[in-house]
Protein backbone atom coordinates (compact mmCIF):
# COMPACT_ATOMS: atom_id res chain seq x y z
CA UNK A 1 0.00 0.00 0.00
CA UNK A 2 1.34 3.42 -0.92
CA UNK A 3 1.50 6.17 1.69
CA UNK A 4 0.62 9.76 1.00
CA UNK A 5 3.30 12.08 2.41
CA UNK A 6 4.00 15.82 2.42
CA UNK A 7 7.32 17.48 3.08
CA UNK A 8 9.46 20.44 2.09
CA UNK A 9 12.53 19.93 -0.06
CA UNK A 10 14.90 22.81 -0.85
CA UNK A 11 12.12 25.21 0.13
CA UNK A 12 9.44 23.63 -2.07
CA UNK A 13 6.39 21.83 -0.72
CA UNK A 14 5.94 18.36 -2.15
CA UNK A 15 3.14 15.76 -1.92
CA UNK A 16 3.98 12.23 -2.98
CA UNK A 17 2.63 8.70 -2.90
CA UNK A 18 5.45 6.35 -1.84
CA UNK A 19 5.90 2.62 -1.31
CA UNK A 20 6.98 1.85 2.29
CA UNK A 21 10.10 -0.05 1.17
CA UNK A 22 11.53 2.91 -0.74
CA UNK A 23 14.42 4.69 0.98
CA UNK A 24 14.55 8.47 1.29
CA UNK A 25 17.59 8.43 -1.02
CA UNK A 26 15.75 6.54 -3.77
CA UNK A 27 12.73 8.83 -3.48
CA UNK A 28 14.93 11.93 -3.81
CA UNK A 29 16.77 10.51 -6.81
CA UNK A 30 14.01 8.64 -8.64
CA UNK A 31 10.80 10.56 -7.85
CA UNK A 32 12.22 14.06 -7.56
CA UNK A 33 15.13 13.68 -10.03
CA UNK A 34 17.54 15.26 -7.58
CA UNK A 35 20.57 13.09 -8.28
CA UNK A 36 23.16 14.95 -6.21
CA UNK A 37 22.93 12.58 -3.25
CA UNK A 38 24.57 9.27 -4.18
CA UNK A 39 24.44 5.70 -3.00
CA UNK A 40 27.89 4.47 -2.06
CA UNK A 41 27.74 1.69 0.51
CA UNK A 42 24.05 1.64 1.44
CA UNK A 43 25.02 0.88 5.03
CA UNK A 44 25.85 4.18 6.70
CA UNK A 45 29.60 3.98 6.28
CA UNK A 46 30.46 6.25 3.34
CA UNK A 47 28.18 9.28 3.73
CA UNK A 48 27.74 9.97 0.01
CA UNK A 49 23.93 9.95 0.52
CA UNK A 50 24.04 12.62 3.26
CA UNK A 51 21.17 15.14 3.22
CA UNK A 52 19.86 17.51 5.89
CA UNK A 53 16.54 16.59 7.55
CA UNK A 54 15.09 19.11 10.01
CA UNK A 55 18.51 20.77 10.32
CA UNK A 56 20.39 17.53 10.93
CA UNK A 57 22.72 15.62 8.61
CA UNK A 58 21.47 12.06 8.06
CA UNK A 59 22.30 9.14 5.79
CA UNK A 60 19.34 9.13 3.39
CA UNK A 61 19.99 5.50 2.41
CA UNK A 62 19.12 4.46 5.96
CA UNK A 63 15.85 6.34 6.27
CA UNK A 64 12.56 5.33 4.69
CA UNK A 65 10.83 7.79 2.37
CA UNK A 66 7.64 7.53 4.47
CA UNK A 67 9.61 8.84 7.45
CA UNK A 68 10.08 12.13 5.58
CA UNK A 69 6.42 13.02 6.15
CA UNK A 70 6.23 16.50 7.69
CA UNK A 71 10.00 17.06 7.49
CA UNK A 72 12.11 19.79 5.97
CA UNK A 73 14.82 18.42 3.70
CA UNK A 74 17.81 20.11 2.09
CA UNK A 75 19.86 18.41 -0.61
CA UNK A 76 22.98 19.65 -2.38
CA UNK A 77 20.70 21.09 -5.10
CA UNK A 78 19.28 23.46 -2.46
CA UNK A 79 22.62 25.05 -1.53
CA UNK A 80 22.94 27.54 -4.42
CA UNK A 81 20.43 30.40 -4.23
CA UNK A 82 19.29 32.23 -7.42
CA UNK A 83 22.26 30.98 -9.36
CA UNK A 84 24.77 32.00 -6.68
CA UNK A 85 26.82 29.21 -5.14
CA UNK A 86 26.90 28.70 -1.38
CA UNK A 87 30.10 29.83 0.37
CA UNK A 88 30.96 26.15 0.91
CA UNK A 89 30.64 25.32 -2.77
CA UNK A 90 32.85 28.31 -3.65
CA UNK A 91 35.51 27.27 -1.15
CA UNK A 92 35.47 23.64 -2.38
CA UNK A 93 36.24 24.98 -5.86
CA UNK A 94 38.90 27.43 -4.61
CA UNK A 95 40.66 24.70 -2.63
CA UNK A 96 40.33 22.02 -5.32
CA UNK A 97 38.57 19.95 -2.66
CA UNK A 98 37.12 17.53 -5.17
CA UNK A 99 38.37 15.25 -7.88
CA UNK A 100 35.89 12.61 -9.08
CA UNK A 101 33.10 14.38 -7.19
CA UNK A 102 31.21 11.32 -5.99
CA UNK A 103 31.59 12.14 -2.30
CA UNK A 104 31.23 15.91 -2.77
CA UNK A 105 27.44 16.31 -2.31
CA UNK A 106 27.65 14.31 0.93
CA UNK A 107 30.72 16.24 2.12
CA UNK A 108 28.97 19.53 1.38
CA UNK A 109 25.82 18.52 3.26
CA UNK A 110 27.75 17.29 6.33
CA UNK A 111 29.70 20.56 6.28
CA UNK A 112 26.56 22.64 5.76
CA UNK A 113 24.82 20.98 8.73
CA UNK A 114 27.92 21.67 10.82
CA UNK A 115 28.00 25.37 9.90
CA UNK A 116 24.26 25.66 10.51
CA UNK A 117 24.65 24.47 14.12
CA UNK A 118 28.13 25.85 14.71
CA UNK A 119 29.24 28.76 12.49
CA UNK A 120 32.77 28.78 13.96
CA UNK A 121 33.87 25.15 14.18
CA UNK A 122 37.35 24.10 15.28
CA UNK A 123 39.42 21.81 13.07
CA UNK A 124 38.54 18.94 15.42
CA UNK A 125 34.81 19.70 15.03
CA UNK A 126 35.16 19.80 11.25
CA UNK A 127 36.87 16.40 11.30
CA UNK A 128 34.16 14.99 13.55
CA UNK A 129 31.42 16.28 11.22
CA UNK A 130 32.91 14.65 8.11
CA UNK A 131 34.25 11.49 9.77
CA UNK A 132 31.30 9.62 8.23
CA UNK A 133 32.09 10.83 4.70
CA UNK A 134 34.64 8.83 2.75
CA UNK A 135 36.73 10.37 -0.03
CA UNK A 136 38.88 8.03 -2.13
CA UNK A 137 40.70 10.50 -4.35
CA UNK A 138 41.25 14.06 -3.14
CA UNK A 139 42.24 13.31 0.44
CA UNK A 140 40.82 15.10 3.40
CA UNK A 141 43.21 17.99 4.00
CA UNK A 142 41.91 20.22 1.20
CA UNK A 143 38.32 19.39 2.20
CA UNK A 144 38.99 20.46 5.80
CA UNK A 145 40.71 23.62 4.45
CA UNK A 146 37.69 24.38 2.27
CA UNK A 147 35.27 24.08 5.18
CA UNK A 148 37.53 26.28 7.33
CA UNK A 149 37.60 28.92 4.60
CA UNK A 150 33.81 28.91 4.23
CA UNK A 151 33.43 29.25 7.99
CA UNK A 152 35.80 32.22 8.01
CA UNK A 153 33.77 33.88 5.24
CA UNK A 154 30.59 33.32 7.24
CA UNK A 155 32.04 35.27 10.11
CA UNK B 1 14.51 -4.48 0.19
CA UNK B 2 11.44 -6.74 0.31
CA UNK B 3 7.98 -5.19 0.44
CA UNK B 4 6.36 -4.66 3.82
CA UNK B 5 3.51 -2.85 5.50
CA UNK B 6 4.53 0.35 7.36
CA UNK B 7 2.62 1.39 10.46
CA UNK B 8 3.24 4.27 12.84
CA UNK B 9 1.25 3.78 16.06
CA UNK B 10 0.56 6.86 18.19
CA UNK B 11 0.30 5.06 21.55
CA UNK B 12 2.00 2.23 23.46
CA UNK B 13 -1.27 0.24 23.52
CA UNK B 14 -1.64 0.47 19.77
CA UNK B 15 2.00 -0.56 19.24
CA UNK B 16 1.64 -3.51 21.65
CA UNK B 17 -1.45 -4.74 19.76
CA UNK B 18 0.29 -4.61 16.39
CA UNK B 19 3.40 -6.34 17.76
CA UNK B 20 1.31 -9.05 19.45
CA UNK B 21 -0.81 -9.73 16.34
CA UNK B 22 2.19 -9.97 14.03
CA UNK B 23 4.69 -11.75 16.30
CA UNK B 24 7.93 -12.66 14.52
CA UNK B 25 6.75 -11.04 11.29
CA UNK B 26 6.93 -7.56 12.81
CA UNK B 27 10.09 -5.49 13.31
CA UNK B 28 10.34 -2.29 15.31
CA UNK B 29 11.77 0.66 13.38
CA UNK B 30 13.55 3.14 15.63
CA UNK B 31 16.59 4.95 14.16
CA UNK B 32 16.78 2.32 11.44
CA UNK B 33 20.57 2.28 11.28
CA UNK B 34 20.74 -1.47 11.94
CA UNK B 35 17.27 -2.56 10.79
CA UNK B 36 17.33 -1.03 7.31
CA UNK B 37 20.82 -2.39 6.57
CA UNK B 38 19.72 -5.89 7.60
CA UNK B 39 16.53 -5.58 5.53
CA UNK B 40 18.46 -4.35 2.52
CA UNK B 41 20.81 -7.34 2.78
CA UNK B 42 17.70 -9.58 3.16
CA UNK B 43 18.98 -10.98 6.44
CA UNK B 44 15.52 -10.20 7.79
CA UNK B 45 12.26 -9.89 5.89
CA UNK B 46 9.60 -8.42 8.17
CA UNK B 47 6.05 -8.23 6.81
CA UNK B 48 5.19 -5.33 9.12
CA UNK B 49 7.54 -2.50 10.13
CA UNK B 50 6.38 -0.66 13.24
CA UNK B 51 7.77 2.88 13.44
CA UNK B 52 7.71 3.80 17.14
CA UNK B 53 8.88 7.40 16.80
CA UNK B 54 5.41 8.92 17.31
CA UNK B 55 4.87 7.42 20.79
CA UNK B 56 5.22 10.25 23.35
CA UNK B 57 6.60 8.14 26.27
CA UNK B 58 9.54 7.04 24.11
CA UNK B 59 10.74 10.60 23.53
CA UNK B 60 11.44 11.44 27.20
CA UNK B 61 14.88 12.16 28.59
CA UNK B 62 14.63 12.99 32.28
CA UNK B 63 16.44 12.81 35.59
CA UNK B 64 15.09 12.71 39.13
CA UNK B 65 17.02 12.30 42.40
CA UNK B 66 14.80 9.34 43.39
CA UNK B 67 14.68 7.33 40.17
CA UNK B 68 17.80 8.47 38.36
CA UNK B 69 18.03 8.80 34.61
CA UNK B 70 15.46 7.71 32.05
CA UNK B 71 16.48 7.67 28.39
CA UNK B 72 13.44 7.14 26.15
CA UNK B 73 13.76 4.57 23.38
CA UNK B 74 13.80 7.09 20.51
CA UNK B 75 16.29 9.54 22.07
CA UNK B 76 19.20 9.68 19.62
CA UNK B 77 22.91 9.20 20.33
CA UNK B 78 23.62 12.85 19.50
CA UNK B 79 20.92 13.98 21.96
CA UNK B 80 22.68 11.86 24.60
CA UNK B 81 26.13 13.23 23.68
CA UNK B 82 24.83 16.81 24.10
CA UNK B 83 22.60 16.30 27.19
CA UNK B 84 23.74 18.50 30.10
CA UNK B 85 22.40 16.13 32.76
CA UNK B 86 24.14 13.11 31.18
CA UNK B 87 27.42 15.03 30.81
CA UNK B 88 27.18 16.07 34.46
CA UNK B 89 26.07 12.82 36.09
CA UNK B 90 26.64 9.94 33.64
CA UNK B 91 29.55 11.12 31.50
CA UNK B 92 30.51 7.54 30.57
CA UNK B 93 27.23 7.26 28.62
CA UNK B 94 27.89 10.41 26.59
CA UNK B 95 31.40 9.12 25.93
CA UNK B 96 30.11 5.74 24.72
CA UNK B 97 27.31 7.27 22.61
CA UNK B 98 29.95 9.41 20.92
CA UNK B 99 31.86 6.27 19.91
CA UNK B 100 28.99 4.99 17.73
CA UNK B 101 29.33 5.33 13.94
CA UNK B 102 29.54 8.80 12.45
CA UNK B 103 27.93 12.18 13.20
CA UNK B 104 25.07 11.69 10.73
CA UNK B 105 24.50 8.15 11.96
CA UNK B 106 24.27 9.42 15.57
CA UNK B 107 21.50 11.77 14.45
CA UNK B 108 19.35 8.67 13.86
CA UNK B 109 20.79 5.84 15.99
CA UNK B 110 19.43 5.38 19.53
CA UNK B 111 20.80 3.80 22.70
CA UNK B 112 17.75 1.54 23.02
CA UNK B 113 18.33 0.43 19.43
CA UNK B 114 21.96 -0.34 20.26
CA UNK B 115 20.83 -2.47 23.24
CA UNK B 116 18.05 -4.28 21.32
CA UNK B 117 20.42 -5.04 18.45
CA UNK B 118 22.45 -6.92 21.11
CA UNK B 119 25.72 -6.97 19.20
CA UNK B 120 28.69 -8.17 21.29
CA UNK B 121 30.50 -4.98 20.24
CA UNK B 122 27.62 -2.55 20.91
CA UNK B 123 29.43 0.53 22.27
CA UNK B 124 26.81 1.73 24.73
CA UNK B 125 25.98 -1.67 26.24
CA UNK B 126 29.09 -2.22 28.39
CA UNK B 127 28.67 1.20 30.08
CA UNK B 128 25.02 0.32 30.78
CA UNK B 129 26.19 -2.92 32.48
CA UNK B 130 28.48 -1.05 34.88
CA UNK B 131 25.76 1.51 35.65
CA UNK B 132 23.32 -1.36 36.53
CA UNK B 133 20.81 -0.15 33.94
CA UNK B 134 17.32 -1.62 33.68
CA UNK B 135 15.34 -1.99 30.48
CA UNK B 136 11.81 -0.60 30.85
CA UNK B 137 9.34 -2.77 28.95
CA UNK B 138 5.67 -2.10 28.18
CA UNK B 139 3.08 -4.76 27.45
CA UNK B 140 -0.69 -4.95 27.91
CA UNK B 141 0.03 -6.54 31.33
CA UNK B 142 1.86 -3.42 32.46
CA UNK B 143 5.34 -2.00 32.82
CA UNK B 144 8.31 -4.08 33.99
CA UNK B 145 11.98 -3.37 34.59
CA UNK B 146 14.50 -5.99 33.49
CA UNK B 147 18.22 -5.72 34.45
CA UNK B 148 20.27 -5.32 31.28
CA UNK B 149 22.27 -8.51 31.88
CA UNK B 150 19.01 -10.50 31.99
CA UNK B 151 17.65 -8.66 28.93
CA UNK B 152 20.55 -9.51 26.61
CA UNK B 153 20.62 -13.27 26.03
CA UNK B 154 23.14 -13.72 23.22
CA UNK B 155 24.22 -12.38 19.83
CA UNK B 156 21.16 -10.46 18.60
CA UNK B 157 19.01 -12.26 21.18
CA UNK B 158 17.00 -10.29 23.71
CA UNK B 159 14.29 -11.14 26.24
CA UNK B 160 11.45 -9.36 24.43
CA UNK B 161 8.25 -11.30 23.78
CA UNK B 162 5.65 -10.56 21.08
CA UNK B 163 3.50 -7.68 22.25
CA UNK B 164 6.31 -6.19 24.34
CA UNK B 165 8.02 -2.92 23.51
CA UNK B 166 11.01 -1.22 25.14
CA UNK B 167 9.98 2.19 26.46
CA UNK B 168 13.51 3.19 27.37
CA UNK B 169 16.48 2.67 29.68
CA UNK B 170 16.31 3.41 33.40
CA UNK B 171 19.59 4.04 35.21
CA UNK B 172 19.69 4.27 39.01
CA UNK B 173 20.84 7.50 40.68
CA UNK B 174 24.50 7.50 41.74
CA UNK B 175 25.24 8.57 45.31
CA UNK B 176 28.69 9.60 46.45
CA UNK B 177 32.04 9.89 44.71
CA UNK B 178 32.14 8.23 41.31
CA UNK B 179 33.84 8.15 37.95
CA UNK B 180 33.58 6.05 34.84
CA UNK B 181 35.02 5.63 31.39
CA UNK B 182 34.55 3.53 28.26
CA UNK B 183 37.65 2.63 26.30
CA UNK B 184 37.10 1.45 22.75
CA UNK B 185 39.97 -0.18 20.91
CA UNK B 186 39.24 -0.10 17.18
CA UNK B 187 41.09 -0.05 13.85
CA UNK B 188 40.08 3.51 13.06
CA UNK B 189 38.71 6.35 15.14
CA UNK B 190 35.26 6.70 13.57
CA UNK B 191 32.76 4.48 11.77
CA UNK B 192 34.24 1.26 13.14
CA UNK B 193 33.13 -1.45 15.54
CA UNK B 194 35.06 -2.15 18.72
CA UNK B 195 37.81 -4.75 18.42
CA UNK B 196 37.80 -4.77 22.22
CA UNK B 197 35.94 -2.48 24.62
CA UNK B 198 36.12 -1.97 28.38
CA UNK B 199 33.76 0.02 30.59
CA UNK B 200 35.06 0.89 34.06
CA UNK B 201 33.05 2.56 36.79
CA UNK B 202 33.98 3.27 40.40
CA UNK B 203 31.50 4.39 43.06
CA UNK B 204 32.77 5.00 46.61
CA UNK B 205 35.77 2.75 46.02
CA UNK B 206 33.73 -0.14 44.56
CA UNK B 207 34.53 -1.03 40.94
CA UNK B 208 32.37 -2.39 38.17
CA UNK B 209 33.98 -3.58 34.95
CA UNK B 210 32.40 -4.80 31.70
CA UNK B 211 34.09 -6.16 28.57
CA UNK B 212 32.77 -5.71 25.00
CA UNK B 213 33.49 -7.68 21.81
CA UNK B 214 35.20 -10.56 23.62
CA UNK B 215 32.25 -13.00 24.09
CA UNK B 216 28.72 -13.56 22.67
CA UNK B 217 27.42 -10.95 25.12
CA UNK B 218 28.96 -8.16 27.15
CA UNK B 219 30.70 -9.72 30.18
CA UNK B 220 31.04 -8.36 33.70
CA UNK B 221 34.63 -8.50 34.93
CA UNK B 222 33.93 -9.87 38.41
CA UNK B 223 37.50 -11.07 39.05
CA UNK B 224 39.06 -7.80 37.94
CA UNK B 225 36.54 -5.93 40.11
CA UNK B 226 37.45 -7.97 43.19
CA UNK B 227 41.14 -7.20 42.71
CA UNK B 228 40.54 -3.49 42.07
CA UNK B 229 38.30 -3.19 45.14
CA UNK B 230 41.21 -4.30 47.37
CA UNK B 231 43.76 -1.87 45.93
CA UNK B 232 44.81 1.16 47.98
CA UNK B 233 46.80 2.71 45.18
CA UNK B 234 45.91 2.22 41.52
CA UNK B 235 48.70 2.78 39.02
CA UNK B 236 50.45 1.08 36.08
CA UNK B 237 52.13 -1.47 38.37
CA UNK B 238 49.37 -2.31 40.84
CA UNK B 239 46.94 -2.77 37.95
CA UNK B 240 48.81 -5.78 36.56
CA UNK B 241 46.90 -8.49 38.54
CA UNK B 242 43.56 -7.02 37.40
CA UNK B 243 44.84 -6.99 33.80
CA UNK B 244 45.83 -10.66 34.15
CA UNK B 245 42.36 -11.44 35.56
CA UNK B 246 40.69 -9.80 32.56
CA UNK B 247 42.47 -12.23 30.24
CA UNK B 248 41.03 -15.17 32.21
CA UNK B 249 37.49 -13.76 32.13
CA UNK B 250 36.99 -13.39 28.38
CA UNK B 251 36.38 -15.87 25.53
CA UNK B 252 37.08 -13.97 22.30
CA UNK B 253 36.94 -15.32 18.75
CA UNK B 254 38.98 -14.48 15.67
CA UNK B 255 37.05 -12.50 13.06
CA UNK B 256 37.56 -9.87 10.35
CA UNK B 257 38.59 -7.28 12.92
CA UNK B 258 41.19 -9.21 14.90
CA UNK B 259 42.49 -12.60 15.99
CA UNK B 260 41.52 -13.92 19.40
CA UNK B 261 45.19 -13.75 20.47
CA UNK B 262 45.25 -10.03 19.65
CA UNK B 263 42.07 -9.54 21.67
CA UNK B 264 43.62 -11.37 24.67
CA UNK B 265 46.52 -8.89 24.51
CA UNK B 266 44.37 -5.83 23.94
CA UNK B 267 41.95 -6.56 26.79
CA UNK B 268 44.82 -5.98 29.22
CA UNK B 269 45.76 -2.56 27.92
CA UNK B 270 42.11 -1.59 27.38
CA UNK B 271 41.28 -2.44 30.99
CA UNK B 272 44.22 -0.35 32.20
CA UNK B 273 43.26 2.64 30.06
CA UNK B 274 39.58 2.46 31.06
CA UNK B 275 40.40 2.23 34.79
CA UNK B 276 42.92 5.09 34.71
CA UNK B 277 40.50 7.27 32.70
CA UNK B 278 37.71 6.46 35.20
CA UNK B 279 40.02 7.53 38.05
CA UNK B 280 40.60 10.88 36.33
CA UNK B 281 36.83 11.43 36.43
CA UNK B 282 36.53 10.23 40.03
CA UNK B 283 35.08 13.03 42.15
Amino acid sequence: MKHSISFTINGEKVHLEVEPHKTLLNMIREDLNLTGAKEGCGAGECGSCTVIVDGKAVNSCMMLAVEADGKEIITVEGLAKNGVLDALQESFINNAALQCGYCTPGMLMSAKALLMRNPKPSEEEIKEAIAGNLCRCTGYKVIVDAIKEAAEKNN
Amino acid sequence: MNKFQYVKPATLNEAADILYQNGDEASILNGGTDLLVRMRDKMIKPKVVVDVKAIPELKELKYTEEEGLFIGAVVTMNEIVCSDIILEKYKILAEAAHEVGSYQLRNRATMTGNVCNASPSGDTIAPLYVLSANIKIFSKEGIKLVPIDDFILGVRKIALKPGEIVVGIQIPPIKGKNGGSYYKHSRRKDVDLATVGVAAFCNEGRWKIAYAAVAPTILRGYKAEEILNKLDVIDDTTLIPAMDAAVEEISPISDVRASKEYRFDMIRISLKRAVLAALEQYA
